[in-house]
């Protein structure tokens, strides 16, 4: 009995060390795994889906061509949830099971947050879909995996406000959300407006599940400023935001940040979306530069704002990486700093370089405003 | 060497439940409190437990005040009690239930109570065998292990009273234990106050049922309206004209 | 059911548990981390468990003193240079001394006052940490909290010390329920006024087991912290202690492994469950199903009463003996 036992306590201690240090392999054959960990639930599940629909558009247009040396390319695609400790667990399921070897991804900062310690630890590079500044701080050592597939603030906030003061504005209120990406851009607008010798006149924000911002207007509105900058990139309070305004009577432009350039900002805002002037990476109604990215989502879903550009992007820069000769995490991190310009789907060029994991600068905007219901070129 | 009242006033509001009371249990003496609903013996009992302090007068232990210490202090200073609904887990065991009575006289550490092979663990097998062996000597039920939902009203009472001389009182005070029971279980319950007396405790026995308490009662003390009206032999205050007007309803008594 | 099997059951079955899915993790690497979530979630869920089905005492705030503990040590170790062998001990402290001090007052509010008001210090605590700047990192969170002591960032030592730490609770638990500690935190749910006649100091017991209950969960919090290396106002929080809460409910809050189970199901459920969007229609539909079949959850007492007969040696042995009873099951072989 005794003895039994012991041989069956080791046994199950010998099978455990092994499961201890099984390793990954890494594959040779077979299709080249990408995971792609969005928000398809959730506060971010607007952007999310159309996230998905460019990224698996372009792979499949690869695919569709041959693949990459024969390879095709497989996207593990998993839903975040909007959640960061969600988004970790998902990540550590890509890396350890499907064993991916770069992760497109997260939709949101604090998910691309969360996970970006583990995808270092396991040399796959991150194209987080996320404008949050500390994504790619070059003090963190996971910044060297990262690679920002999406405006940063730092220039989508300068373009708007830059803008603003060629317009002639003096007097600014700024609006921001209560979450990373609007305090953040709440302070740095107010230090922009220093140098640019614009008045900040009221400065106020509101909790994300606010349903009410009346008190929010009427302050601005009471504070007579010639312009307001709205730092949210969602579309939902966004546009409840300046109906508000409308209705509170104040008549003034609105300056946004790329994020919300997407149809539903019409949806939400009603005729008083016509206020919103905005860098945008893409005009859902008018192809304008971006032909290639209108003909790719022709028949995946059409484009509906910048989910698509910042989808289609992140899987071309894999894809560019891939067709360098990379086949490891470390060699497409290695390929996207040397490879240059990748050929993509935004209004301008996108370079990474060690120096330089943002890359998206202010030519790959184009300003917009709405007009009868549709978003115009300025 | 008693547990008393003395002087013991309380009123709620504008009704005065109990006007300058005095009473006291000696050891070994059963006390039969009697008295119509409403003439105030329920309050009197959580005034010398502890549930509801006294406006005017003092509890005394042995002569010392202990009219302001809480519930738990007084359970610890050697007053055990019932309740006139059982109050106890119906989901646990009935062993469980009795060895809930062991916990005054513990001082037992939350690590302690955590820890294999600690103190806490040589204890419980102990106050295994003491709830198992008073279980038995009241006759509770077969199986220490079994449901203590399954035990009848009158089981439960006698159950509470194991509890309560679990934590070796040196007071038991009951809460009209015989309502609602029947006559086998009564006479287990007058052979476990007896038992009790017989050991040195001082019993309260507060019950709106007479005859149950003249038979057992050393003495009797009879309270109307917040008042004693008759203390004594319980020949003497079944017998007074008072105590059978409140009875017999001559005296209208507020509820 | 001898005194010893009630005290190792549980501990037993969440060894053996734990090294069938670590050993099926060879096969699908995943569960290894699957297993860290699990962990985390039964960790704060346990004294939840503790406080709620045997104290009667509802908490909604373990996910933010799970926050609170987090936060402590990944404060001390990225701003002032503690390593996190030492920064367990603040970790465990803070939320526990926190709980200790707001536990009196609230404590005595009826079940549905006080499930509001620990939500609404989650709040508190959200807010808080949201407006804290670059102490707390604000809205952003703070990253680069270094990996844990000895184990480093190896899922499957991760996995096995967390679990390590959970087999303890359990095991501690499981003796604190067959004690006189135990016994007076039960009656305290039955019945306060029962456990104050019985000598237990109400207020006082309930404040250390609602202060034990937050230490457990800041403990949870620092190994999140140091295995994901980062840690947001959004990452525990409100909605984890719902969860929790969900969890304990469904597992069964009056028995021991009620939490673990929960916290499998919870996790597992989530890989199964299409988004966020229909999470509540499903866990709301689960819960109100099993709440009406079993009030206490799935490990209900009865339930375990029903197991516990069918394998009890001499409950089988007096069922032998009735002819009648002997016959049927006979027959129904």
């Amino acid at each position: 009995m005794n003895i039994k036992r012991r041989t069956a306590l080791a046994s199950v201690a010998g099978l455990y060390a092994l499961s201890a240090f099984t390793l990954a392999s890494a594959q040779s054959s077979g299709p080249i795994k990408v995971g792609a960990l969005i928000a398809l639930s959730g506060p971010a599940a607007a952007y999310g889906a159309e996230e998905r629909r460019a990224i698996e558009a372009v792979f499949n247009q690869v695919n569709a061509q041959g693949g990459i040396g024969g390879r095709k390319i497989e996207v593990v695609v998993r839903d975040t949830k909007t959640n960061p400790t969600e988004a970790a667990r998902l990540a550590n399921q890509v890396i350890a099971d499907d064993k991916v070897i770069a992760i497109i991804g997260a939709t949101t900062g604090s998910e691309t947050l969360a996970f970006a310690d583990v995808a270092m630890r396991a040399q796959v590079p991150l194209f987080p879909m996320v404008g949050t500044p500390s994504v790619t701080d070059p003090e963190k050592p996971y910044s060297k995996w990262v690679f920002r597939m999406s405006v940063p603030l730092s220039t989508d906030l300068p373009a708007s406000m830059h803008r603003m003061v060629k317009d002639g504005k003096k007097r600014m209120a700024i609006f921001s959300e209560e979450d990373a990406y609007g305090q953040q851009g709440a302070a740095m607008a107010v230090e922009l407006a220093k140098k640019l010798g614009v008045e900040v006149v009221e400065n106020i924000s509101a909790p994300k599940t606010a349903t009410d911002l009346t008190t929010q207007a009427t302050k601005i509105r009471n504070a007579n400023p010639d312009a307001v900058l709205l730092v949210t990139a969602s579309t939902g309070s966004g546009g409840a935001f300046l109906r508000k305004l409308q209705q509170v009577g104040l008549n003034v432009p609105v300056y946004g940040m790329a994020g919300i350039v997407q149809k539903q900002i019409i949806t939400s805002g009603g005729t008083a979306a016509e206020m919103l002037i905005a860098p945008a990476l893409v005009n859902p109604d008018e192809a304008g530069p971006l032909k290639e990215l209108f003909a790719l989502m022709k028949d995946n879903g059409g484009v509906d704002g910048f989910g698509a550009v910042l989808g289609a992007n992140a899987a071309a820069g894999v894809v560019a990486a891939l067709k360098s000769g990379a086949t490891t995490g470390a060699q497409v991190r290695d390929a996207m700093e040397k490879i240059g310009s990748i050929k993509g789907y935004a209004a301008g060029p996108i370079k990474y370089s060690p120096t330089d994991h943002d890359s998206w600068g202010p030519e790959t905007l184009i300003f917009v405003t709405v007009r009868d219901g549709k978003f115009k070129n300025l | 060497m008693t547990l008393s009242a003395t002087g013991v006033s309380i009123r709620f509001g504008g009704l005065v439940a109990l006007n300058n009371v005095a009473v006291s249990v000696s050891p070994g003496e059963i006390l039969g409190l009697v008295g119509p609903n409403g003439a105030g013996k329920t309050t009197l009992f959580n005034c010398l437990t502890g549930v509801s302090k006294p406006q005017a007068g003092k509890v005394q232990l042995e002569g010392r005040d202990i009219s302001r210490l809480s519930l738990a202090d007084r359970v610890r200073l050697g007053i055990g009690r019932t309740f006139q609904t059982p109050r106890l887990d119906l989901g646990s065991s009935v062993a469980d239930a009795v060895m809930l009575g062991f916990n005054p006289r513990l001082r037992q550490s939350i690590v302690s109570a955590c820890l294999p092979f600690s103190k806490a663990r040589r204890t419980e097998d102990d106050l295994s065998s003491r709830a198992r062996q008073l279980i038995a000597e009241f006759q509770l039920t077969a199986d220490p292990d079994s449901s203590a939902g399954e035990l009848s009203l009158g089981h439960l009472r006698l159950l509470e009273v194991a509890r309560a001389l679990a934590s070796e009182p040196r007071y038991l005070l009951l809460d009209e234990p015989a309502a609602g029971i029947d006559d086998v279980d009564r006479d287990l319950l007058a052979d476990a106050i007896r038992n009790a007396a017989a050991r040195g405790l001082g019993v309260l026995l507060v019950e709106h049922n007479v005859g149950f308490v003249a038979e057992l009662s050393h003495r009797m003390v009879a309270l109307v309206s917040g008042e004693v009206v008759a203390e004594g032999k319980p020949a003497y205050v079944v017998a007074d004209p008072q105590v059978v007007a409140a009875y017999l309803g001559v005296h209208h008594v507020a509820a | 059911m001898s005194n010893e099997a009630k005290l190792w059951t549980a501990p037993a079955v969440i060894v053996v548990g734990f090294c069938i899915v670590m050993l099926l993790g060879i096969a699908q690497p995943s569960l290894h981390t699957t297993m860290f979530t699990i962990g985390l979630y039964a960790l704060i869920a346990l004294p939840l468990g503790l406080i709620y089905g045997q104290g009667g005492t509802i908490s909604m705030a373990q996910g933010s003193f799970a926050a609170l503990g987090a936060y402590t040590s990944a404060i001390l170790c990225t701003r002032f240079g503690f390593s996190p062998t030492l920064s367990v001990i603040p970790a465990v402290v803070m939320p526990a001394c926190v709980a200790f001090l707001i536990a009196r007052p609230i404590l005595r509010l009826p079940e549905l006052s006080l499930a509001l008001v620990t939500l609404s210090l989650g709040t508190v605590v959200a807010v808080g940490l949201q407006r804290g700047g670059d102490f707390t990192g604000s809205f952003v969170g703070l990253s680069g909290a270094p990996p844990l002591p000895l184990v480093g960032n190896h899922p499957v030592w991760v996995a096995t010390t967390l679990w390590a730490v959970v087999l303890i609770v359990v095991i501690m638990y499981s003796h604190f329920v067959h004690s006189a500690r135990g016994r007076s935190l039960n009656a305290i749910r039955v019945d306060r006024l029962l456990a104050e006649s019985m000598g237990v100091n109400v207020p006082f017991d309930l404040s250390i087991m609602f202060a034990i209950a937050a230490g457990i969960a800041g403990l949870a919090g620092w190994f999140y912290v140091h295995t994901l290396g980062y840690i947001a106002p959004d990452s525990l929080g409100a909605h984890t202690s719902a969860n929790i809460l969900f969890m304990v409910v469904l597992g069964g809050r009056r028995a021991v492994l009620g939490p673990v189970l929960g916290a499998t199901f919870f996790t597992f459920a989530n890989d199964f469950l299409p988004g966020a969007e229909t999470h509540g229609l499903f866990f709301g539909t689960i819960l109100v199903l099993i709440l009406l079949l079993s009030p206490d959850g799935i490990l209900s007492p009865q339930a375990m009463r029903v197991l516990r007969r069918l394998f009890s040696r001499r409950d089988r042995v007096s069922r032998a003996r009735l002819p009648g009873t002997a016959e049927v099951t006979e027959a129904s072989r």
